[in-house]
């Protein structure tokens, strides 16, 4: 795929502008995470310790650190908000002018419908997987925040993150192996069912004249609503899998949570540690639960979506 | 009589295609209508067809005049095949119910057996004419043997032959012999050598049929 990405940004230009606008855009979540956690573990001290202070300048130092997370994070997405819209002008342009270099027997391979839908779709899903949510940008977010979330939990015990990892890793392998990748499979095939519904409907259109005369209309509008009854069947099995994905995320989500939080609840008692600590790990330990889930979305989606980038990089490539 | 248009009127907004057109043609009849391209050649089979609705006169086809019931009566081949991205037998039978004799008989007629017994799926096999899988030769012999299983008492032609090659288009034509046997036929096109044998042959010249000498292309 990374190759298939430095080919995309060889057609269009613009790829280290990116790469730099994502770097600069990586940290944010992370940082408010930080802050919140810091936040908390201070706030916490302070009203054990009884000091008014400190506690006021807990509060002063979270208002100013989000105000400048906010600004910069208001700053980057407008000049990410530019640059997209200036990118997917650009993708559909070089779109058009690839596909009139395409030779002849290429273009007549696929009917009129497929080529327009392609000039939506593959456009959308080529630029929804380099900025949209739970794509590209989200994955490098996640890891980079696991990442973090993960050393600062190490730094403050390493059994809470021995712990966290011992519920966190089982519930990907389980929600990949159960949920993820049924899902994606079932995604596909709901694509596919699209495609042939769309087909069908372009024949019914495209094809009147002879739709007419031999009175094909009965047999167009049964395949047109098996293949209707289909799409909506896999998208109800996809929703029963995501609903599984739920109920698993309630279960070792919340069950990690309770043990942590009975753990660091022992280790306040012992005076290993003060609450204002604890309330921090819980903040890390969300850290990390939320960047797995996104880490996991965004695989689906970073893999659905390289299909229609897949398939641009196809139509530059094959230009004359 | 199987064909009968009377002082038949038909033109888009205020384009008159068809100006008071009136033709007979008798049961088993086969005729052709030469004309240049645009001059309302197609519109004509398409109204034959009960396609379009004549806007004053009478277009009566096999007894019918109603369109809906002018279809049921009709078969056409057109210039492009307009097959749908399905299977053979889908093509053939366009969902209504037909024996496997019958279109084993089409599929013969269309010289189509032998190709058609030699893919995978057989008669089940998916086609579409721009998948790459089917020449074009192939999907308007489909065509035609769609045409054959509908057992219409009028055939009309619209240059089935125009976009292949001159043998594919020598190969199609005799299949073409088999489809129109018996049947009334009028076939459009403005190649007069494709209208080889017909019993009449007109002319459609701004907006009216006229009458061309037959003997010049036999």
């Amino acid at each position: 795929m990374l190759e298939s990405l430095r080919n995309i940004f060889k057609h269009l230009g613009g790829g280290f502008l990116y790469a730099f606008l994502l770097i600069l855009r990586t940290p944010v979540d992370t940082l408010l995470c930080i802050i919140n956690a810091l936040f908390l573990k201070g706030v916490f001290e302070a009203m054990e310790q009884g000091t008014p202070e400190a506690l006021a300048r807990c509060c002063i130092c979270f208002v100013a650190a989000n105000g400048f997370v906010f600004l910069y994070n208001g700053i980057l997405w407008g000049e990410f908000a530019v640059f997209s819209a200036r990118m997917v002008g650009k993708l559909r342009l070089k779109f058009l002018d690839a596909l009139q270099g395409l030779p002849l027997g290429r273009i007549e391979a696929m009917t009129d419908g497929v080529w327009i839908t392609r000039g939506n779709a593959d456009v959308k899903m080529t630029w929804d997987l380099l900025s949209g949510a739970l794509n590209i940008p989200h994955f490098v977010f996640a890891i980079f925040r696991i990442a973090v979330a993960s050393v600062i939990m190490y730094c403050i015990s390493p059994l809470f993150l021995v712990i966290e990892l011992a519920v966190i890793v089982p519930h990907v392998f389980l929600r990949h192996r159960y949920v993820v990748k049924p899902a994606e499979q079932l995604i596909q095939k709901a694509q596919k069912e699209t495609e042939q519904t769309a087909v069908v409907a372009s024949s019914l259109l495209a094809g009147g004249d002879t739709v007419r005369i031999f009175e094909a209309e009965g047999m167009l509008e049964d395949y047109y609503t098996e293949s209707s009854l289909n799409i909506v069947r896999t998208r109800l099995k996809i929703s029963v899998r995501k609903a599984w994905g739920e109920f698993m995320q309630l279960l070792l989500g919340r069950g990690g949570y309770l043990l942590l939080f009975l753990l660091g609840c022992e280790m306040v008692r012992r005076g290993g540690m003060n609450f204002g600590s604890l309330t921090a790990v819980l903040q890390y330990r969300g850290a990390m639960v939320a960047a797995s889930m996104m880490l996991m979305n965004s695989l689906v989606e970073i893999k659905k979506n390289s299909v229609g980038m897949k398939r641009m990089e196809e139509v530059f490539d094959d230009k004359q | 009589m199987s064909i009968h248009l009377s002082e038949a009127v038909f033109g888009y907004d205020e384009k008159k295609i068809l100006d008071k057109v009136s033709l007979r043609v008798n049961t088993r009849e086969h005729i052709g209508i030469l004309g240049a391209s645009g001059i309302g050649k197609s519109t004509l089979l398409k109204l034959l067809a009960g396609l379009y609705e004549v806007q004053s006169g009478i277009c009566e086809v096999a007894g019918e005049r109603e369109p809906v019931k002018i279809r049921k009566k009709v078969a056409m081949v057109m210039q492009t095949p307009g097959l749908f991205p399905l299977s053979i037998r889908d093509n053939i039978t366009c969902g209504h119910p037909m024996s496997e004799d019958k279109i084993r008989d089409a599929l013969r007629a269309a010289q189509l057996e032998e190709w058609v017994a030699s893919l995978p799926d057989g008669v089940d096999s998916i086609v579409a004419e721009r998948s790459g899988n089917i020449s074009g030769g192939q999907a308007q012999r489909i065509a035609i043997a769609r045409a054959i299983a509908k057992d219409a008492q009028v055939i009309l032609l619209d240059e089935p032959t125009s976009a292949l090659d001159e043998e594919t288009a020598r190969a199609v034509m005799k299949t073409l012999e088999y489809l129109t046997q018996g049947k009334t036929v009028v076939h459009v096109t403005h190649r007069p050598e494709t209208l080889f044998g017909y019993d009449r042959i007109l002319e459609l010249k701004e907006g009216k049929l006229v009458a061309r000498e037959s003997e010049k292309y036999i």
